[in-house]
């Protein structure tokens, strides 16, 4: 079994820790929460249909983070991450690392659910049916929220376009 | 995505988010080019969208940290430690107990061995063997003792809980403050009278 479960942490710690730190932004949070994630799955193995390992771990990953946020106080955001700054935009950015950086930053200032949304599908590339399980949304909703958060990033971009 | 397109921008949301995700097809696809070469707004949404769109595809998945996974790594071993619980799974007491008595054998075994000594100094090893044997016979004879002490000691306390519990069930309730409180010699009025 230890075998498998390092199997499991070979194929899903990327993405926990993906999406640990895109909600959280902050490190040692983001490690934390993925850490008793893993433990909850060794724990519950047993009763997880292996082909759904991956989503399993997501939904705890995220209600591991939201409640986190939830024990935040208001405002507690970190500074650093709360807003793209306009001043220097994609399109002014030379290198595809500056242009990664300010996206980071513009998925990591929208509400919940769409930052989870967007790391889901657009980052972490999931099904629509497997961000539906994680995210304990219908289809079409799914469908609608990406479609608000997108928009969102678009306009996003559309202020800071030259 | 089939059928009639919608007349607005904003209504082309869904065409668009479809166009990304490559679940638009042709004939829609062909409509949404139509109309975006007619409405400037459609067609700077679209181009928005497919730089969003690149950009998002450039975002790697990003690598936990290798502290991370070690710890990931260790989570089986450290669960099953936590559930096993103290040592093998024993109570501390027994294990306790077991010590003692291993270190009572030991002890046992190390008084009862014949010294064992080098061939190299046999002359000496016969001198000595003499004083060796004195030695291990009076060790025995020590341990005897001590056992028959212990065993002596163990039936007197075993008694002297037998007569206690026999008084307290043949007496259960009698002159309980007598009993218990120690004596303090008599008062002066008693010593006078």
């Amino acid at each position: 079994m230890s075998r498998t479960f390092r199997r499991w942490v070979d194929e899903n710690q990327d993405q926990a820790w993906t999406l640990a730190s895109y909600l959280l932004k902050d490190a040692a949070e983001a490690e934390d929460v993925c850490q008793e994630a893993f433990v909850k799955l060794w724990r519950h193995r047993d009763s997880i249909d292996p082909l759904k390992i991956k989503p399993w771990l997501m939904k705890v990953v995220r209600n591991g983070c939201l409640d986190r946020l939830r024990r935040r106080r208001p405002g507690e955001e970190l500074l650093e991450n709360t807003a793209t700054d306009p001043g220097r935009g994609p399109l002014q950015a030379s290198h595809q690392h500056e242009l990664g950086h300010w996206l980071r930053r513009a998925i990591a200032s929208l509400a919940e659910p769409y930052r989870s949304l967007v790391v889901l599908r657009d980052i972490q590339e999931h099904s629509y049916a497997e961000v539906a399980s994680v995210l304990e949304l219908s289809l079409p909703q799914v469908k609608t929220y990406l479609h608000r958060a997108r928009k969102q990033l678009r306009e996003q971009l559309a202020e800071v376009r030259p | 995505m089939t059928g009639q397109g919608p007349s607005k921008t904003g209504d082309y949301e869904a065409a668009i988010n479809a166009l990304l995700d490559g679940e638009l097809d042709q004939a829609a696809t062909a409509e949404l080019k139509a109309r975006a070469a007619e409405d400037s707004q459609l067609s700077q949404a679209i181009i928005d969208a497919w730089q969003l769109q690149r950009g998002l595809d450039q975002l790697q998945l990003e690598r936990a940290p290798d502290g991370l996974g070690r710890r990931l790594r260790r989570i089986p071993r450290q669960q099953r430690a936590a559930s096993r619980g103290p040592v093998f799974g024993l109570p501390r007491q027994a294990l306790v107990t077991g010590a003692l008595a291993m270190t009572l054998v030991a002890g046992v075994i190390v008084l009862t061995q014949p010294v064992i000594r080098s061939p190299a100094a046999p002359q000496q090893a016969e001198n000595q063997s003499g004083t060796d044997q004195a030695r291990a016979e009076q060790a025995r004879r020590d341990l005897a003792i001590a056992f028959f002490y212990l065993d002596k000691a163990g039936l007197r306390v075993g008694q002297r809980i037998n007569e206690a519990l026999q008084q307290e069930v043949a007496e259960p309730v009698k002159d309980t403050l007598n009993q218990h409180l120690p004596y303090i010699g008599l008062s002066r009025k008693e010593k006078h009278a």
